[in-house]
C-alpha cells in the first residue's frame, strides 16, 4: 500500500520534526525537576512541615539588600545578576557580562545540580554571609522559573 | 635655462618619504604606544619607499642614479669648503655634499626599516620576521633602531639646514625644485638622460614581490607563540567571574600559588573539586610563561607574582599604563584595570599588540 506507506513516513517525520526541539527543552526542564526535587528532599528532612516552594520568597531573597554582604558596594543578587533577570546582567567588581537568569530567557538555567551548588555555596556565602538553606535554593529557582 | 632634473616619480618618492618619517618620527619620539599602529603603517611604507628607490638607483634618471649620491670624498671637501666660503658651485642634480647625505639618509633609512621590522617581529610577534626573532635579540635590536632614529633625525636635521644654507647662497630654491621638478642650468647644458624605459615596471614589479613575500612571509607561525591548546574547563571555571587570563601572564611558580588558594581567592571563592582544580593546574603550569616568548610573558609573566596577585600592580605594568587616567579603569565598559580584554581586544591571544587596543568610551 504506497500511499499508506507515504502517510505513514509523513506522519513520522511531522512528529520527529515537532518533536526533536520540545525533547530538548524537555531535557532542560527534566534536568531543573531533578535540581529541585533534590532541594525538596533536603528541605523535607530539615523541616518536617515543608509544604513547597515559594516564588515569592524567592524573589525577596533575590532582589533585597542583605547587610550581611562581605562587601559594602555589593549587597544583592540582583546586583550581579541584574534587576530584571530576563536581561544579561554584569558581575559587579569585574564587570564581567552574565547571561540572564531566568529561565524564560535562559532554559539552561539549574539544569546541573553541581553547577548550581557550587555558585549557591559561593554566592550566598558572599552576599547572605552564610551558605543558603535548601529551602532558599528552591525559593530561588522557583522565582526565577516564574520569570 | 631650465633643466627637468627630478622626474616625478623621484619627487613623489621624496615627499612620501618625509611624510612616512615624519609619521614615524611623531608616533616613535612622542606618542604613548598604542599609536604604534601607525609607526608601523609607515615603517612598511618606507620599506617600499626603499625598494623603489634602489630600482630607481640603477634605472631612474640620470640625476638620480647611484653615482650622483656617491661623490669621490675629495669633492664632498671640497664642496663643504667652497660653502662655507660661501660660493659654492651650483650643481645640476645633487652637489657633492649633498649626494653623501643622501647616501647617509638612505643607509640609516634601510637600518631603521630593517632594525624596526626585526624588533616588532621578536616582541610583538608581528611582520614578516616574527617568524624567526626571539625576544632577547629583538630587545638588542631595539636600542640599534633607537640610535639610528636619533642618527636620522640629525641627518634629516642637517640635510634641511644645507638646502637652505645652499638655496640661499645659490639663490635658488632648491625645496621648489623638489616640488616641481625644475631647475637652473648654465647655458647649453645638456638634456638628463631620462629614466629607462623598464624602470617604471621593473620598480612596480620589485615593490610588489616585496610586498607579497613580506605577507607571505607574516604568515608563517610566529616563534615563541602558538595557539593555545584549549581546555574548555578552564574556560568553565576561570572565565565566569573575570576574562579567562592567558596562561602565559604567570609563571608556573605564581599559577601554583593562585590554584592552591582557591577558596580565598582574591576575596572571592572560587573553590572547586580537586580532581578539576588539578586538571586546570596542570594546564597552566604546562602552558605558563616560560613556555612563550611573547612581550607579555617577559615583563609580567615571568616576574614575581605582586605582594596582592593582580597584575596591575607589577611596576612594569604601571609604567606602561601611565598615560591613562585611573578614571579611564572606572568606566562602565571597563570597571577595572584586571579586565585587560575589555581594552586589549587580543588579550585572550596572549599578543597585546598595539593594534589590538581599543579604549572603551565613557
Ligand atoms: C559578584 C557577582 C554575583 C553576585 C552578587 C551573585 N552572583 Fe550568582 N553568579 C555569578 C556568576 C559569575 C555566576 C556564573 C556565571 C553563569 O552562570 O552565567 C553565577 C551563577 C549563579 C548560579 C548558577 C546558576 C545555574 O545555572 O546553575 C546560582 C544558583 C547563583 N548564581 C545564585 C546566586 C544567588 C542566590 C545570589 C545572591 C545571594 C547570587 N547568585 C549573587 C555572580 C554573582
Ligand atoms: C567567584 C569568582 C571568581 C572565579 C570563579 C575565579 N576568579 Fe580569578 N579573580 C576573581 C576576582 C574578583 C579577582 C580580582 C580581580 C579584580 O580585582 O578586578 C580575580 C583575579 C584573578 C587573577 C589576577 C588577575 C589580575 O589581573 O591581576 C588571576 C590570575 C585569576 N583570578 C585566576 C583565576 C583562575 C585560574 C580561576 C579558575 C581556577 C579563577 N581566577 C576563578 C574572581 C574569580
Ligand atoms: C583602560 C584600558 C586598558 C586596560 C584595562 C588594560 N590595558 Fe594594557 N594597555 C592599554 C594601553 C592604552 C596601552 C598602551 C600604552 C599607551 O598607549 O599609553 C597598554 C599597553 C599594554 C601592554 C604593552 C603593549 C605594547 O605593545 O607595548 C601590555 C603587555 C598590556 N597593556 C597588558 C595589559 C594587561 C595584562 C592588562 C590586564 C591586567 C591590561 N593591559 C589592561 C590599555 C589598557
Amino acid at each position: 500500500m504506497p500511499i499508506r506507506t507515504l502517510l505513514t513516513c509523513t506522519l513520522c517525520l511531522s512528529f520527529a520534526v515537532v518533536l526533536a526541539p520540545a525533547a530538548w527543552a524537555d531535557q532542560n526542564s527534566a534536568g531543573r525537576a531533578a535540581v529541585l526535587a533534590a532541594y525538596a528532599a533536603q528541605a523535607r528532612k530539615a523541616d518536617a512541615n515543608f509544604t513547597g516552594f515559594s516564588a515569592a520568597r524567592g524573589e525577596l531573597l533575590y532582589s533585597s539588600r542583605h547587610l550581611k554582604a562581605r562587601r559594602a558596594d555589593i549587597q544583592a543578587c540582583a546586583a550581579c545578576h541584574g534587576a530584571d533577570p530576563t536581561k544579561p546582567g554584569e558581575n559587579a567588581r569585574t564587570g564581567r557580562p552574565i547571561d540572564p537568569v531566568a529561565v524564560s530567557a535562559n532554559p539552561k538555567r539549574f539544569t546541573a545540580l553541581e553547577n548550581t551548588e557550587k555558585w549557591f555555596g559561593r554566592n550566598c556565602k558572599e552576599i547572605i554571609g552564610r551558605d543558603c538553606t535548601a529551602l532558599e535554593k528552591g525559593d530561588y529557582i522557583t522565582y526565577l522559573q516564574s520569570r | 635655462m631650465r633643466l627637468r632634473v627630478w622626474d616625478l616619480p623621484t619627487r613623489l618618492f621624496h615627499w612620501l618619504l618625509v611624510a612616512g618619517v615624519a609619521t614615524c618620527a611623531v608616533t616613535g619620539f612622542l606618542l604613548p604606544s598604542r599609536w604604534l599602529a601607525w609607526h608601523f603603517a609607515a615603517g612598511y611604507l618606507l620599506a617600499a619607499l626603499l625598494v623603489f628607490r634602489l630600482v630607481w638607483a640603477f634605472f631612474g634618471p640620470e640625476h638620480s642614479r647611484w653615482p650622483g649620491f656617491c661623490p669621490k670624498p675629495g669633492a664632498v671637501i671640497a664642496h663643504v669648503r667652497a660653502v662655507l666660503a660661501g660660493r659654492p658651485h651650483a650643481s645640476i642634480g645633487h652637489n657633492p655634499a649633498g649626494g653623501a647625505m643622501i647616501l647617509a639618509l638612505l643607509l640609516t633609512l634601510t637600518l631603521l626599516v630593517g632594525s624596526g621590522l626585526l624588533t616588532v617581529g621578536g616582541m610583538l610577534k608581528l611582520g614578516p620576521f616574527a617568524f624567526f626573532m626571539p625576544y632577547d635579540a629583538a630587545m638588542a635590536v631595539k636600542e640599534l633602531h633607537e640610535a639610528a632614529a636619533n642618527l636620522l633625525m640629525v641627518l634629516a636635521a642637517t640635510h634641511i639646514l644645507g638646502v637652505i644654507v645652499e638655496s640661499r647662497l645659490l639663490r635658488e630654491w632648491l625645496i621648489g625644485a623638489m616640488l616641481t621638478g625644475w631647475k637652473r642650468a648654465p647655458d647649453g647644458s645638456p638634456t638628463p638622460r631620462p629614466r629607462a624605459p623598464w624602470a617604471a615596471p621593473l620598480a612596480a614589479l620589485a615593490v610588489a614581490a616585496t610586498v607579497g613575500g613580506g605577507m607571505a612571509l607574516s604568515h608563517l607561525p610566529k616563534a615563541g607563540w602558538h595557539p593555545l591548546p584549549p581546555l574548555p574547563a578552564y574556560a568553565q571555571e576561570c572565565g565566569t567571574c573575570h576574562m579567562a587570563y592567558h596562561p602565559s601572564l604567570l609563571s608556573a611558580d605564581s599559577w601554583r600559588q593562585v590554584m592552591a588558594h582557591l577558596d580565598t581567592h582574591y576575596g572571592e571563592n572560587a573553590g572547586l573539586p580537586p580532581q578539576r582544580r588539578d586538571a586546570i593546574a596542570q594546564w597552566l603550569t604546562a602552558n605558563a610563561a616560560e613556555q612563550w616568548d611573547t612581550l607579555a610573558s617577559h615583563r609580567l609573566g615571568r616576574a614575581p607574582l605582586a605582594a596582592d596577585g593582580l597584575l596591575s600592580s607589577n611596576s612594569w605594568w604601571k609604567r606602561k599604563h601611565r598615560h591613562l587616567d585611573p578614571a579611564v579603569f572606572q568606566r562602565a565598559a571597563i570597571k577595572t584595570s584586571e579586565n585587560c580584554a575589555a581594552c586589549h581586544r587580543d588579550a585572550t591571544s596572549g599578543l597585546f599588540t598595539p593594534q589590538a587596543i581599543h579604549i572603551p568610551a565613557p
